[in-house]
């Protein structure tokens, strides 16, 4: 099983009041203290302002994520995920290619319709129904997907939300067959259609006892195109605000009442037990990656070495699959 | 967006690779020059550049424009309308992405025809400085100018030495006209790798433009065009402020830097090498 640690990144109002500069020093730093301790990848997000009210840093995640690739060598580098709707498909290929092109093809993209109104109202862009997104946002994987394989021609594609006109797109990856997508979320209709379709990684945010119903509607989705469900690969994560039972670390974190964690069941959140089983409820899935958001970050490292101990008590010991760094 | 020459030679993304480029290169400014605005949403943009603007240490000099190219427009599904119109669409694109990356601006509220914000916080909103720096690319008197002295830190003028008198000298009225001192708005002007300076040595697999390459937009007459040290030495005698230089192979070679600061050099320009510089 891979890991990868989700970066903060401010969405979680970890640097309010902090000196960007200094947020931004905290970041490389613990990419860099990541990728040492065997992370396998690290991850930024998408949000323009913090979830919690006032004026608390929200780093562009994009630019982020380039930043960091130069400085990071050797992890992968994902986006987890993107509101493909803020931005020009077309544009989100582009510099997906580039990310890819000068991170050495280590770029998973993720793409999503987000879900916080009020972000979409602030920086002046339509938020129309969840099912008008999840359509805007599955013209945009046509794009974004085409113009990113190797091997697909220029297209011209005209739909309601988005449109291409014989587009060319130098580079579209580093590697065959081309930059890797993720989609998010748990929807039965578009998102696990738009993963069988496009993607090479589903993120499912849900708890585990939903898993196995989630997977069976999937293989269907899977068996209605033709793909192989073993070719995408599952990923699951952790949440840095999510009151595991018996965290010991959670340098300064604010966490979520249960009922302010997006599409979540508030009772499920208030009986949510401890971190460890959860991961070693994940690895009985069968899970591939776990995207670990991790409680605290941005004023210690502590809460890494409580999140390992985590894993080896949950069976994941994920040192030993890490190839040596090579400097 | 796409090669000049051959839409599917390699191009890549510019804010994605200079952002790369200002994490691992920790001293010189880093400058766009420019940013399509018309391809993206002004309020990203603006965090966009606050986020770049942190990573390299308040080193950001963001350069933006309306576009030129309606191939790339058409490409990429983004509408193309006249000059005018462009113009317009920068104008309040200009308007929300210099209030959203001024440290001390609270969140506001903007509604233009072509572009709205509500009640929009942007935070950080610079790396740590006063306000991103923001230039503009141009020559058009009337609008580009004016957007200049309103909004920018520096202008990109892309003229010949012979019309740069009589720009900025207009530039300094379009300061005046709304009280701002024209000497805080510094300008620029620029080399490009593509032009086909009379003896250029050093040119690796530089494509060189000919007359018929040249963009209508572009005020330029090739068969004038004097050595590539003439025409700085003529941008140093004219006051510009930052000469901004492409030169021609470097995808192949380091010649072409040696050669441009040998013209640099000829032209009165001396840099100071980065290890004295500490």
């Amino acid at each position: 099983m891979q890991v990868g640690l989700v970066l903060p990144q401010g969405y979680f109002n970890e640097f309010e009041g902090w000196e960007p500069g200094r947020a931004w020093a905290r970041i490389v730093e613990l990419a860099r203290t990541a990728e040492r301790l065997g992370f396998g990848s690290i991850w930024t997000g998408e949000h323009v302002l913090s979830k919690w009210p006032g004026e608390s840093i929200a780093f562009d995640c994009w630019a982020l994520s380039s930043g960091l690739a130069p400085l990071v060598p050797r992890v992968g580098l994902g986006l987890i995920v993107v509101n493909s709707t803020f931005h020009n498909p077309a544009l989100t290929a582009k510099a997906a290619s580039t990310l890819d092109a000068i991170s050495g093809g280590r770029l998973t993209l993720g793409l999503g319709a987000g879900f916080k109104e009020n972000e979409a109202l602030a920086y002046g862009h339509p938020y129309p129904g969840l099912r008008d997104r999840m359509e805007w946002l599955s013209e945009h994987f046509e794009i974004i997907w085409r113009a990113t394989r190797r091997d697909e021609p220029r297209f011209s594609f005209e739909g309601t939300y988005a449109r291409v006109e014989d587009l060319a797109n130098s580079p579209r990856a580093a590697r065959a067959p081309g930059v890797k997508l993720l989609i998010g979320g748990h929807g039965r209709n578009y998102t696990l259609r738009l993963a069988a379709r496009y993607c090479d990684e589903l993120n499912l945010n849900v708890f585990p006892d939903q898993v196995p119903e989630l997977l069976e509607v999937f293989h269907e989705r899977c068996a209605e195109i033709g793909r192989d469900p073993a070719t995408i690969e599952l990923n699951c994560g952790t949440n840095q605000i999510m009151r595991y039972k018996n965290l010991r670390v959670t340098g300064g974190q604010r966490f979520a009442e249960p009922h302010e964690l997006a599409y979540q069941d508030p009772e499920k959140v208030a009986a949510v037990g401890s971190r460890a089983e959860e991961l070693a409820a994940w690895r009985e899935l069968g899970f591939d990656r776990i995207t670990a958001g991790i409680p605290g970050l941005h004023n210690t490292d502590e809460g890494l070495y409580e999140f390992i101990e985590d894993c080896r008590t949950a069976g994941i010991d994920f040192f030993d699959r890490q190839p040596e760094p090579t400097t | 967006m796409l090669a000049k020459w051959d839409p599917e030679a390699p191009i890549l993304d510019c804010v994605t690779l200079h952002t790369a480029v200002a994490a691992a290169v920790p001293r010189v400014d880093i400058g766009f020059g420019v940013i399509n605005s018309t391809f993206r949403n002004p309020a990203m943009t603006a965090k966009m550049a606050s986020t770049l603007d942190t990573i390299s240490g308040g080193r950001l000099i963001l350069g933006l424009g309306c576009g030129f190219k309606d191939n790339e427009a058409r490409a990429f599904g983004v509408p193309f309308p006249d000059m005018k119109e462009r113009l317009a669409i920068l104008g309040e694109h200009l308007e929300i992405i210099s209030r959203m990356t001024r440290r001390d601006e609270p969140p506001f509220t903007f509604e233009g025809s072509r572009a709205r914000v509500e009640n929009v916080v942007n935070a950080p909103r610079t790396g740590g400085g006063d306000h991103v720096r923001i230039a503009i690319g141009g020559h058009g008197r009337n609008v580009t100018f004016r957007l200049a002295a309103k909004y920018c830190d520096e202008i990109n003028v892309d003229l010949p030495s012979e019309g740069m008198a009589e720009a900025m000298s207009i530039l300094a009225d379009r300061c005046a006209e709304i009280g701002r001192d024209p000497s805080t708005l510094s300008i620029a002007t620029g080399t490009n790798p593509a032009w086909p300076y009379p003896g250029l040595k050093a040119i690796g697999r530089q494509r060189l433009m000919r007359k018929e390459d040249l963009p209508a937009i572009m005020p330029y007459d090739f068969d004038a065009l004097p050595p590539r040290a003439e025409e700085l030495a003529r941008w140093v005698e004219l006051g510009i402020d930052r000469v901004i230089c492409g030169a021609p192979g470097l995808a192949n070679t380091d010649e072409g830097l040696y050669e441009l600061l040998d013209d640099l050099r000829t032209a009165g320009i001396e840099l100071a090498p980065a290890a004295a510089i500490g």
